[in-house]
């Protein structure tokens, strides 16, 4: 298959298209602006600064410790963060830009009267830029779970602070636990705005699958079924 | 960007003075988050690692199960950029020694 070929189609009703787009733009604005425009220095010795993992919950889950000990995982942070960052910057940016307008086929959207003039598209991704959806709409569903607290409020903490360590029997109460909270938003009355949250969670969760299930028709069996979570 | 990696080992004073077994391998690990859908998770495998659909699927089904599955070994360069690479895909990894 050829590079420029694309690998995944999906077409966007107005209203996901707008949700998506909305998403994705909450998420440049949670990553913060670009090195470029903080610090010039900075990007000469491509050090940030920050050590500390982010204190918002999402912004922790997105940009975790990658050691245990807290030496180790400040240094870590202070050479990677800002390119971890750019990285997912780049993802949520494309799948805007993709949504604003697929090379002409979508409409023009109306800064100020968003909702109104959006139409929907019609979506070709080239093999190149697959991965970056995926992983925006990854960081979508993860920013989106930290506040349905699907994960528990701990999502993200370092396993060494014992909320994850133990893989043991604790496991199965996390697990129990991931059940209750599915089913309190299951129970939950259409006017709750949570239960619109938990919705657009699950649909983005669906379209995760369906783009892998677009570039690889290889995909079924026991790793799917019933796209149940792991990991 | 820098490559973390090159530019954090050489200065490391308490590395040196600690690993005295250079050839020590440090691993990478993934850990079980409610987030991540299966499929996906086995596909970064296969992309990020280049492993077989069989043994991503294997090491998916390991961190579902156990919370935990080291998906790569070797020296701590190579941990740290599969880890952020892992990151950048929204995985839940770590960096550690291989004796932990």
């Amino acid at each position: 298959m050829s590079e420029q070929e694309p690998i995944i189609r999906h077409t966007f009703s107005s209203q996901e298209r707008y949700i998506l787009i909305n998403l994705a733009e909450q998420i440049l604005e949670l990553l913060g602006s670009p090195p470029e425009a903080r610090d010039p220095l900075h990007d000469v010795v491509g050090i940030s600064g920050s050590e500390l993992p982010p204190e918002d919950p999402v912004l922790k889950r997105l940009l975790p410790s990658a050691y245990k000990e807290i030496q180790d995982a400040a240094e870590f942070r202070r050479y990677t963060e800002d390119a971890l960052r750019e990285k997912k910057r780049a993802h949520a940016y494309l799948i805007r830009e993709s949504l604003i307008d697929d090379e002409g086929l979508g409409e023009e959207i109306v800064q100020g009267d968003r909702e109104l003039d959006i139409t929907s598209i019609r979506i070709s991704i080239k093999s190149d830029d697959a991965w970056s959806w995926l992983g925006g709409l990854n960081d979508i569903r993860l920013a989106l779970a930290v506040r349905l607290e699907i994960g528990g409020t701990s999502m993200g903490d370092l396993p060494s602070d014992g909320h994850r360590v133990d893989s043991g029997s604790s496991q199965k109460t996390a697990s129990e636990n991931q059940k209750e909270i599915h089913r309190k938003y299951e129970l939950m009355t259409d006017s709750d705005p949570m239960k619109a949250v938990y919705a657009v969670y699950n649909w983005l969760g669906w379209l995760q699958e369906e783009f892998l299930k677009q570039m690889d028709p290889d995909l079924d069996g026991p790793v799917t079924e019933g796209s149940e979570k792991a990991s | 960007m820098p490559v973390v990696a090159e530019t954090l080992t050489p200065d490391l004073d308490e590395a040196s003075e600690t690993d005295l077994r250079p050839d020590r391998p440090w691993i990478s690990v993934v850990w079980d988050d409610p987030v991540n859908l299966m499929s996906y998770v086995t596909h970064v495998f296969m992309v990020l690692f280049g492993y077989s659909r069989f043994k991503a699927t294997e090491l998916m089904l390991k961190v579902h199960t156990e919370g935990r599955a080291v998906v790569s070994s070797g020296t701590r360069e190579e941990m740290e950029r599969d880890v952020s690479r892992l990151h950048e895909y929204g995985l839940w990894a770590t960096i550690q020694r291989d004796d932990e």
